[in-house]
């Protein structure tokens, strides 16, 4: 499996795809700006990914050496678990940042708070979920596939950022940044983690049996 | 010990079927599959490395049932294909050592001796090297990991008749230890005069012979006559008949010879049996 993620990391990254990485935490420091936003950029790391792998011929290569298909696909997988976990980590003090340097918070949505940060979890789980499902069904072609992973990305990004936009007791909640709040929000963030960890080993499993059966 | 045992192999799509393909290859010999565009050589080859999943039947590579251990059949056997470019935009010198790590005996010394004898620049990209140059490349990477068996799709094919000589050679000296193996498929059968043991005809999904090479040209006789001598028994029997204004050629079936009496005959090269056997005859 290290072999599998080494080449992950130095055939199919490559400066475009860490150039998005950044992009995300450094949009947390725009005033009165969606946060959500950011990580979207995230998503547009891991379909280029999937693309330069296309490119570049990456399935027959890697399919040619002595792997296991099963390897191959949780290599990918775990290359799009670590691009989500550092956009999230790396974003962290810029929230922070974010937060300290404008205290009047952020007029166009949630600040950075464990609430926000639990529901992009999710967000990342729906991308995951309706991303790379189909794109082991059918090899080859992301570009579809992005598209109904981006649709539920943004489909969330609405359902999030609603009752905050409308002002609810739960809008205000989750958005809250003192210390009180926050620990009141970490369920939420727990649950987030919980259901991104979930709906990638769904999606492993079922893209597992998909790949198998693809004729190369 | 058979490094390679086909036994069997269907594969269904749509508008394409594999039918019941059995190969058998000793260790020390190299062995031509020939067979025109879309006869299903690659389907077949690919069908050995479990990148096609067949339908039913079963393979044994270098001793190794593919579907029990399939990652010692990778290990022990060397696929090379003309037609793909890995990375094109990588150097040499990275992609080995991304691919390198994966083989338990990866020869470090052999790789360097081989890419000093194919003259590879590793400090090149893949898409910098010519078409003989990557065959060469992916056939010092087979080489280095001590693979007992090369399955070469179509590797000449795009080369000029110089480097596909020094490929040939290169499979000569490959099998010439009688511990090793190559099968080799192309539709350019002056390769294969060169180079090959056995000959693998397959038409249309089907195996139509499995024998040795002199045997295979020796069950075919070349035939041609006037128009007059064209009678309708020899008719029947011929194989890719083609009529002229002068008279007839065509190729009988060895066991047809007594057919062939009065007519020019001649011994066919693979090149001859196979246009024959894919002509559209004028009957």
């Amino acid at each position: 499996m290290k072999n599998l993620l080494y080449k992950e990391f130095s055939l199919c990254m490559n400066v475009q795809i860490y150039i998005f990485l950044c992009l995300g935490p450094f949009m947390m420091l725009i005033p009165n700006y969606p946060h959500y936003v950011g990580f979207y950029y995230s998503c547009l790391s891991i379909f280029l990914l999937f693309t330069r792998g296309m490119a570049e011929n990456d399935i027959i290569y890697t399919a040619c050496l002595p792997v296991r298909r099963s390897d191959i696909v949780k290599a990918r997988f775990l290359s799009v678990a670590v691009i989500e976990l550092c956009e999230i980590i790396v974003s962290i003090p810029f929230g922070i940042a974010g937060n300290v340097l404008m205290p009047e918070g952020n007029k166009a949505g949630i600040n950075t708070t464990a609430a926000f940060y639990g529901i992009q979890f999710v967000q990342y789980a729906l991308f995951n979920v309706c991303f790379l499902i189909p794109c082991y069904r059918k090899i080859e072609k992301p570009a579809l596939p992005f598209l109904g992973g981006s649709i539920a990305f943004w489909a969330g990004y609405a359902a999030a950022e609603l009752p905050v936009w409308t002002g609810t007791a739960a809008g205000r909640l989750i958005t809250a940044t003192d210390t009180v709040s926050q620990l009141k929000q970490i369920p939420v963030l727990a649950a987030g983690m919980i259901v991104w960890c979930a709906a990638l080993l769904i999606s492993f499993r079922i893209c597992v049996k998909e790949f198998n059966k693809v004729n190369l | 010990m058979k490094l390679i045992d086909v036994q069997n192999i269907c594969k269904k799509y749509s508008g394409f079927e594999l039918k019941n393909v059995s190969l058998s290859l000793e260790e020390g010999y190299i062995m031509g599959f020939i067979g025109r565009n879309g006869a299903g050589k690659t389907t077949t080859i690919k069908s050995m490395l479990n990148l096609v999943h067949p339908d039913s039947g079963t393979v044994r590579i270098n001793g190794y049932d593919l579907t029990e251990n399939e990652l010692a059949v990778r290990q022990s056997t060397g696929y090379v294909s003309g037609g793909v470019d890995f990375y094109p935009h990588t150097n040499i010198k990275k992609l080995t050592s991304v691919t390198r790590r994966f083989y338990t005996e990866w020869d470090e010394q052999r790789y360097r001796e081989l890419l000093d004898r194919f003259e590879i620049d590793e400090n090149k990209k893949v898409k910098e090297l010519s078409a003989g140059m990557k065959v060469k490349y992916s056939l010092a990477v087979a080489l280095s990991h001590n693979a007992r068996l090369l399955l070469l799709d179509e590797p000449t094919s795009g080369l000029d008749p110089a480097a596909r000589d020094d490929l040939l050679c290169i499979f000569q000296e490959y099998i010439e230890d009688g511990a090793h193996s190559i099968l080799f498929s192309t539709h350019i059968t002056s390769d294969l005069e060169k180079c090959a043991d056995f000959i693998t005809y397959i038409k249309d999904g089907t195996i139509l012979a499995e024998t040795d090479r002199d045997s295979f040209k020796q069950s075919y006789v070349l035939v041609s006559g006037t128009k007059e001598q064209l009678t309708e028994g020899v008719r029947q029997h011929l194989i890719g008949m083609h009529t002229h204004p002068l008279g007839f050629e065509g190729m009988l079936h060895v066991e047809d010879r007594s057919l062939a009496d009065g007519l020019e005959t001649a011994e066919p090269s693979l090149d001859d049996i196979m246009v024959h056997i894919e002509r559209r005859g004028d009957k």
